[in-house]
């Protein structure tokens, strides 16, 4: 039986997702991630500790949040915006209670395997109506194995469906874990070359790649593989077939791939986490580049998907 | 779109002419008839309207007929009573075409003899009734009255109460099927028969007698209306050079010469004789139900399919056509009313799917090529539902939302589980209430067994604000209610509802009073001999089918505006007031009287007590209560025919002006600013927690017993971009509709509206965008993303 006590740190809860497995689902966002791939299109879930988050369009420019905080960490000048220096910022959450015009919130929380599945569950009717489930994505769902284990063992408990979205970048010992209640893998491949991978991503793929071939053949999860396409990054043919040719050889015919066009929603979150060093200038990928991918990816015998 | 189709569309004027020879008829055979019993007056002016009135037959059609005397014209409408110089002034300058010369017939037509209209009726009764006239001019059942002066009743406004039901403007439809499958000359010989059996010994015979005289001249009106057009395509085909040309007229003429007064032998003839009665006995009501298109029309599909006689191409054109030609025909309302509505609003409801009478799945290929039909044709009107049930093909629903994707706002979904059950909880037999369609936006009614003759806007939010000002309506000062007394008084939140609901109660009754009123005046002074014959029992009991009583008894209607917002007030006040202590009721009230100027903290924590829409119990239970409450109360009042008063819930666009009378409420709503929109959608802006939450919240309204339940639900076509996605949107829908959801229809966001939600993200906070694979709220994003969107919203925008 699951331990529904235990704690783990997530920033949301996403009712009606269509993308990510079967049927409707409610996805588990966990907060914390080991990779650090340069075009992090979730920036708020890299860190596992709550943050504040900012939007400037929303600001008035009032300055309450810069009277309220208790460790000066909010910069204000009349008539202009604030900036929050992120060392001092302890996301205590103050400065939130103050806006005036929901300019500033608090994102991440710790919650336990309890709270978590009983807002999964709000949804119940709805996943029984179109056989869906729970997704546990990130951030990196394999960095708090104890929670993500027991949220996957008590939706189980629960009757419904569960899939799971991670790099795979984990022990073994931690894959055994947590794989024992997943019924769908869903694992991104950011790229085939070890040492691309590393300098686009901060680690190595070996292990990587040998937990899939292990989830694969050994527990034998059904499996998609994704690949979000980054123009100049990973985004190439080379690379995207060359994960194609490993779906095919080694892991098996049905195994889907899906690719991921580039989008920039990162971009206006790491805006808001104030976040300077996103020096990234991608041009999304256009459809008809997207489809000529998916098509030569179909010549290998793999099916492939356009989207999430 | 055919190159036919196209041609139709494109000779289609921008803009409605206005027409007088309807008028011009009423005028003269009042005259003529002057003396003669009002039943006879009515069957004359129809069967001089059908004789006289002009027609022409358009250069591309198919079949024959037209709602109107010129191309793409509007009738005035005798019901609608007088045009007075400032009304003809309205419509010159809205830019309607209207010949000056009519315009001044139409003015001095009124001068002359101002029609007797509901509005005279109501009054009558009312003069000297303080409770009914104070409840009339407060405006709870929308609109406000004005006047007593006699004539006074453009469309809408003053004694019709609500959106305009009133005489000859039921939420019905006749029975076309039973229609088409007979032939006219079998009512009328039906008529006949039943004549001959009067004796003159039983009370009422006289009025039978003349009631049945009265049909069947109007019968005959009909039949001589589809001669006049075989007449004229006759002699358009001998002047015809081009042959294909001369072939369709000589076709039209044969049609026209056969139907309907025979049943039709053709699909084509089947859909002439649909399309005379629909625009005869079925309009210029703009809220008359197309009826279930697809079981109409299928048997005589099948035979020319099965001899080879027509195509499927050829059907999707037909029903294009039917698109194109609905295009032209209305209604036109007083100047007031069509501020409101923004235009000749009609709700020409088609219903497609379902069941048959044994329960079994009735979609056909006729409900898919009226879908593709739609696709190829998209025009405003004629609308579509679709009934779901169980046995539903997912194809359809499939169909279904490959339109919404498009952006055509259509077609709109319904549960027959809960549609069903509404009909044989009040007693129909199951088969019956198999056969309901949608009449109106969403009112079930059964074909020629059921209809409603008024559905009063019932503003509750004005209620709830003239409680709370010690009985007296805000705007106007009329008292209404005995006092509610010091506000102070009330030391629970339950001795406060207390008194609220026993309020509620005697409000309820005074609205009954009302309703009955109206029905009561139409009864007796608009007669209808010609659509009675299409409604079950009227020629056997010689009756007028306002006055019986139908199969299935649903003549009066309560329609509740802005329960959400009630729901979410009480909310407000349970726990602002009685929990959390934050503020007294006497303070509260200050507050709304303010308009919550000086009290925008108090307004501020008013907002942010949890509301409706967002699965959160607390609040969505008293929203459910209050929709029980209704029912339970309605089910008390017994109607002029002796059922039930129904209870229906769909704003349509009243929310606009009931909220024009309200002043703020509890909720954190300011004055005169509307009100929550349907019945089930949660106030605009307040859900944020996604569709199934409000769905979930949705499904705590008891739904059953309503006759309608409306709810809108807004995307973005990137949540409709795949099949996988609309597969997966259909099964919501149906996992709504199984859970007690009654109906849906989506708002998938134009780009237009992105545009105005990027201006003013406070009031647009619920629209769903998804990318790629992530779902965000349009305003999270920032100004950048946003543009982004937008300018990737390609959406087929409706014409």
């Amino acid at each position: 039986m699951a331990d529904y006590s235990c704690q783990g740190h997530i920033f949301n809860i996403q009712s009606y997702c269509i993308h990510d497995g079967p049927g409707i689902r409610s996805t588990v966002f966990v907060k914390g991630c080991p990779l650090n791939c340069l075009w992090c299109q979730n920036p708020e879930s890299k860190e596992a500790k709550p943050q504040l988050m900012y939007y400037v369009d929303k600001c008035t420019g009032c300055g309450a949040c810069s009277a309220v905080c208790h460790v000066g960490a909010v910069c204000w000048e009349q008539g202009g915006k604030p900036r929050t220096d992120r060392q001092k910022c302890t996301a205590c959450g103050t400065c939130v209670t103050v806006c005036p015009s929901k300019a500033r919130e608090i994102t991440g929380y710790t919650t336990t395997v309890e709270d978590a599945i009983r807002k999964v569950m709000e949804d119940k009717l709805f996943m029984d109506g179109s056989g869906g489930g729970m997704t546990v994505s990130g951030g990196e769902p394999l960095m708090q194995p104890e929670f993500t284990a027991n949220l996957l063992e008590a939706a189980h408990e629960e009757g419904i469906h569960t899939a799971i979205e991670t790099s795979n970048f984990a022990s073994r010992q931690v894959i055994d874990r947590v794989y024992a209640h997943v019924d769908l893998a869903i694992c991104d491949i950011k790229h085939m070359d070890s040492e691309v991978h590393r300098r686009l991503t901060g680690v190595p793929n070996e292990q990587i790649l040998d937990n899939i071939r292990y989830i694969r053949k050994v527990l034998q999860k059904p499996m998609n593989i994704r690949t979000p396409v980054v123009p100049g990054y990973n985004g190439d043919q080379e690379n995207i077939l060359a994960t194609a040719r490993f779906i095919a050889d080694e892991l098996g015919a049905d195994v889907m791939y899906s690719l991921l066009p580039y989008h920039r929603l990162g971009e206006s979150k790491s805006e808001s986490l104030e976040l300077t060093d996103y020096e990234l200038h991608v041009t999304p990928p256009e459809d008809a580049y997207m489809r000529e991918l998916a098509a030569q990816v179909e010549e290998l015998g793999v099916k492939a998907h356009i989207g999430g | 779109m055919t190159e036919r189709i196209r041609k139709m569309r494109e000779a289609q004027q921008k803009k409605y002419t206005i027409c007088i020879e309807r008028m011009k008829i009423y005028q003269a055979t009042g005259k003529e008839t002057e003396g003669e019993s009002e039943i006879m007056r009515r069957a004359k002016f129809q069967y001089n309207l059908l004789t006289q009135i002009p027609i022409f037959i358009d250069e591309y059609e198919l079949f024959a007929g037209h709602g109107a005397s010129k191309p793409r014209g509007l009738e005035i409408d005798p019901n609608n009573g007088i045009w007075d110089e400032e009304e003809i002034k309205a419509l010159l300058d809205k830019g309607y075409g209207f010949d000056l010369n009519d315009a001044q017939t139409l003015y001095q037509m009124n001068a002359q003899a101002r029609p007797f209209g509901l509005n005279d009726g109501v009054a009558e009764a009312v003069r000297d009734n303080e409770e009914l006239t104070s409840f009339m001019k407060i405006g709870i059942t929308l609109p406000p009255w004005r006047s007593f002066e006699k004539g006074m009743q453009l469309g809408g406004g003053y004694a019709m109460a609500g959106l305009g039901l009133g005489p000859g403007q039921c939420l019905v439809c006749y029975d076309y099927e039973g229609a088409l499958r007979r032939g006219l000359n079998s009512y009328i010989a039906q008529c006949r028969e039943r004549l001959a059996k009067i004796t003159f010994t039983q009370k009422g015979d006289y009025d039978k007698c003349l009631f049945l005289k009265a049909m069947i001249l109007s019968l005959e009106g009909l039949i001589a209306h589809a001669e006049r057009y075989a007449q004229l395509a006759r002699e358009m085909a001998e002047k015809e050079k081009d042959e294909k040309r001369r072939q369709e007229l000589l076709t039209i003429a044969d049609m026209c010469g056969h139907v309907p007064a025979e049943s039709p032998r053709t699909f084509l003839e089947a859909v002439q004789m649909y399309w005379f009665l629909f625009i005869t006995i079925g309009c210029p009501n703009i809220t008359a139900g197309m009826g279930r298109v697809d079981q109409i029309l299928y048997p005589y599909y099948k035979a020319d399919k099965e001899a080879g006689r027509i195509t499927d191409e050829e059907v999707v054109e037909i029903f294009e056509m039917i698109r194109v030609k609905n295009m032209d025909m209305g209604s036109l309302a007083g100047k007031s009313r069509r501020e409101a509505e923004d235009g000749e609003a009609k709700w020409h409801n088609c219903t497609i799917g379902g069941v048959h009478a044994d329960g079994s799945d009735a979609t056909n290929e006729l409900s898919y090529l009226i879908l593709e039909a739609l696709l190829r044709c998209p025009t405003t009107h004629h609308t579509i539902t679709i009934r779901v049930a169980d046995s539903t093909p997912q194809d359809l629903l499939l169909k279904g939302l490959e339109c919404q994707r498009r952006g055509l706002s259509m077609p709109a979904f319904i549960s027959d589980d809960t549609y069903i059950r509404f009909f044989t909880e009040y007693g129909a037999s199951i088969e019956d209430a198999r056969d309901y369609c949608m009449t109106g936006c969403l009112d079930g009614n059964l074909p020629g067994k059921s209809r409603s003759m008024t559905a009063s806007m019932f503003v509750v939010p004005l209620f709830l604000t003239t409680f709370l000002n010690d009985g007296k309506d805000v705007r106007t000062g009329i008292r209404l209610l005995e006092p509610t007394g010091d506000l102070e008084q009330f030391q629970s939140y339950e001795a406060f509802e207390t008194a609220f609901q026993k309020a509620f109660s005697r409000i309820l009754s005074i609205a009954w009073k009302r309703c009955n009123l109206q029905v009561a005046t139409m009864q007796k002074y608009f007669p209808e001999p010609l659509r009675s014959a299409f409604m079950a029992g009227c020629i056997e009991q010689a009756e007028d089918y306002q006055t019986l009583r139908m199969p299935f008894e649903n003549g009066e209607a309560l329609c509740p505006i802005g329960m959400v917002n009630l729901g979410n007030s009480l909310y407000a006040i349970k726990k602002l007031v009685f929990e959390d202590h934050r503020v007294t009721l006497t303070e509260l009230k200050q507050a709304m009287d303010a308009n919550w100027d000086g009290y925008e903290d108090l307004r501020k924590a008013c907002l942010e007590v949890p509301k409706y829409g967002n699965n959160i119990p607390e609040v969505d239970e008293i929203v459910g209560k209050y929709y029980q409450f209704l029912i339970d109360e309605n089910d008390k009042a017994v109607s002029l025919l002796g059922a039930p008063i129904k209870t229906t819930a769909v704003s349509i666009t009243t929310h606009q002006p009931g909220g024009m009378l309200t002043f703020a409420t509890p909720d954190g709503r300011m004055a005169h600013s509307i009100l929550a929109d349907g019945a089930a959608s949660p106030m605009m802006g307040q859900d944020t927690h996604g569709p199934l939450a409000m769905l979930q919240s949705a499904m705590k309204i008891p739904q059953d017993k309503y006759q309608g339940v409306l709810l809108n639900m807004k995307f973005h076509p990137s949540a409709l971009k795949t099949e996988e996605d609309m597969n997966k949107m259909a099964l919501m829908i149906r996992t709504y509709f199984k859970n007690g959801g009654k109906h849906v229809q989506f708002n998938v966001t134009s780009k237009e509206r992105l545009v105005k939600a990027q201006e003013k993200p406070e009031e647009n906070q619920d629209i769903m965008v998804r990318v790629a694979g992530y779902s965000a709220y349009f305003v999270d994003l920032n100004h950048g993303m946003q543009d982004e969107i937008i300018a990737r919203t390609t959406n087929d925008s409706i014409r």
